[in-house]
């Protein structure tokens, strides 16, 4: 079969899989959102930081003395009950810029 | 069957197992836990290219089913094109993951306290293993190193990406996704079984020996091989076998060669490779095999043979060793006394470089052949064309009726792309132009 050909076939299914791709992220993501897989996994960060440190730590102590993901890694992996996408949203949420402010002043976190 | 029927057919096949686990994971829903649209994104992407990694086994498991509708060279492309598309999926969905949290150590595979550090390995090791196969000449990595590493490295991918789905993947940790996953790794293991155990261990009692090995000159040697304590197999002209030289046919170490014998068997029912000396098997343990030694044959495969392709005569177009497959062709046609016109386009770089030179001039009595040979240096000693097979030389030959013809290439990829881009430019239909490209990892 001529090259060409099949360069196209294969860019043409390449195609419609990024398509698939991007409709199942707009489909999964427009869709009500369950708080929590069947394994009773929270998977957002802010929901897993509320869940599983809140009551013990504030955010912006964790946020500000744990720069070191590696360090959060190990800490959250020893420390706590979380599984491990919790360990990596938690960890995601620390380290995204202004996240410790919005919970600031939307007062959402407990007192310590 | 037209091509474009079992094109859609094919495609739509590929398409559906490729999609299919991102379409459980969206019905049954089990991970949808208000990650957002980028993770969202980067998930769908992972579980794709998961999907289509596991494919790429199907694809060159010799499966007759998977190479016949297009051929292996076709095949072969596609199995190219998809894992580099396949590679790019997992480095979008690694840095979509990574990037915004600014956790690069994600990407660590040597970070033993990364969750991620299954992925990062798949990752890794993925882009290694594309860029050794694109590249494996540059770099001067044999070709029997690399069939090794290449299924070893792929194997180790696809395991350390589906520990990776269910550690991590919160879609594919559910049940109906993961059940589904599962069940793709078990054909992929089923389909290794088979293609490794199996079907190597049947050849155990299907040995063959080399009856003659001549030196044709050129660097290429023709290795006669007769089967031993059974029938051998009849084949299409065109076609190939998987050849081992090793003591046990379940060696990793096989090379892939054209039957250049006429498919029209004799008594004894040998066959004739054609082996040009280009790497270190070919250059330094094909001449030292002698009559009498074991060797492995596993096949017939591939669909680049005129028997499949209906035509008034036939244009056959070859360069170097590619020469294997088309003088089996036209062996075949000469013992069949088939009366169809062969125009015979064969280039070498020299006369003394070309091997069959004055075993194809000679078929030119015995068959409807006419034979031009092209050399890039000029040569006073025989009638040719000199340069390359360009557009203007095959404007030259090829018959007022082109599109009656069946067109059969095959030599080295950059001579192969050139010569398919000419004759299409020449009003030769696509369908009409098969393939077989020798060198093509």
């Amino acid at each position: 079969m001529h090259h060409v050909t099949v360069r196209r076939v294969a860019l043409s299914l390449w195609g419609l899989i990024g398509l698939a791709a991007a409709t199942f992220a707009w489909i999964a993501a427009r869709e009500p959102t369950a708080p929590a897989t069947p394994h009773g996994i929270v998977i957002d960060g802010q929901a897993a930081f509320r869940a599983h440190c809140a009551s013990c730590h504030e955010c912006a102590e964790l946020a500000a003395s744990e720069r070191d993901v590696a360090r959060l890694v190990n800490k959250l992996a020893s420390h706590g009950a979380t599984e491990v996408i919790e360990d990596l949203e938690i960890i995601g949420y620390l380290v995204a810029p202004g996240s410790c402010n919005n919970d600031a002043m939307q007062g959402t976190l407990p007192a310590r | 069957m037209s091509l474009l029927f079992r094109g859609i057919i094919w495609f739509g096949l590929y398409l559906l197992l490729v999609l299919l686990p991102l379409a459980v994971a969206l019905v049954t829903g089990d991970g949808r836990t208000g990650i957002g649209l980028r993770d969202y994104a980067a998930t769908a992407l992972g579980i794709t290219a998961f999907a289509v990694i596991i494919i790429e086994f199907g694809l060159v498991s010799r499966l007759h089913a998977a190479s016949e509708p297009f051929g292996t060279d076709a095949l072969m492309q596609f199995h190219r094109l998809m894992g580099m598309g396949a590679l790019l999926m997992v480095a979008l969905h690694a840095l979509a993951y990574s990037l915004p949290h600014r956790s690069l150590q994600l990407l660590n595979p040597l970070d033993v306290e990364s969750p991620a550090q299954s992925g990062a390995v798949a990752l890794w090791l993925l882009a290694a293993l594309v860029t050794v196969s694109v590249y494996r000449r540059r770099l001067r990595i044999p070709y029997e190193a690399w069939q090794v590493t290449h299924g070893a490295a792929a194997v180790t991918i696809v395991a350390a990406a589906f520990w990776h789905a269910l550690q991590l993947g919160a879609f594919s940790a559910a049940l109906g996704t993961c059940v589904l996953l599962t069940v793709y790794v078990a054909a992929l293991a089923l389909l290794m079984l088979r293609y490794r155990i199996i079907r190597p261990w049947l050849l155990r009692r299907r040995p063959w020996e080399v009856l003659d090995n001549r030196d044709e000159g050129a660097s290429t040697r023709t290795l006669v091989l007769r089967p031993v304590g059974h029938r051998g197999f009849d084949y299409l002209p065109g076609q190939f076998a998987w050849i081992s030289t090793a003591r046990s046919p379940l060696s990793v170490s096989q090379h892939p060669l054209s039957m250049s014998s006429s498919a029209e068997l004799g008594p004894d029912r040998s066959i004739e490779f054609s082996v040009k000396a280009l790497g270190d098997w070919s250059a330094n343990k094909v001449p030292a095999l002698a009559a009498g030694d074991r060797v492995w044959v596993d096949g017939p495969y591939g669909a680049f043979t005129p028997d499949r392709e209906p035509g008034m005569g036939f244009v056959m177009i070859s360069g170097g060793s590619g020469i294997a497959p088309i003088r089996s062709m036209l062996l075949t046609l000469r013992d069949r006394a088939d009366p169809r016109p062969v125009l015979l386009v064969h280039a070498s770089n020299k006369p003394g470089r070309m091997a069959y030179l004055a075993d194809l001039g000679r078929l030119q009595a015995e068959m409807n052949l006419r034979f031009i040979p092209v050399f890039e240096s000029a040569t006073a000693e025989i009638h040719c064309e000199q340069g390359y097979v360009t557009k203007e030389l095959l404007a030259r030959y090829l018959p007022t009726r082109r599109n009656d013809y069946q067109y059969f290439v095959c030599g080295p990829a950059a001579m192969m792309d050139s010569v398919e881009l000419a004759l299409t430019e020449l009003g030769v239909a696509a369908l009409r132009i098969h393939t077989e490209r020798f060198d093509m990892v």
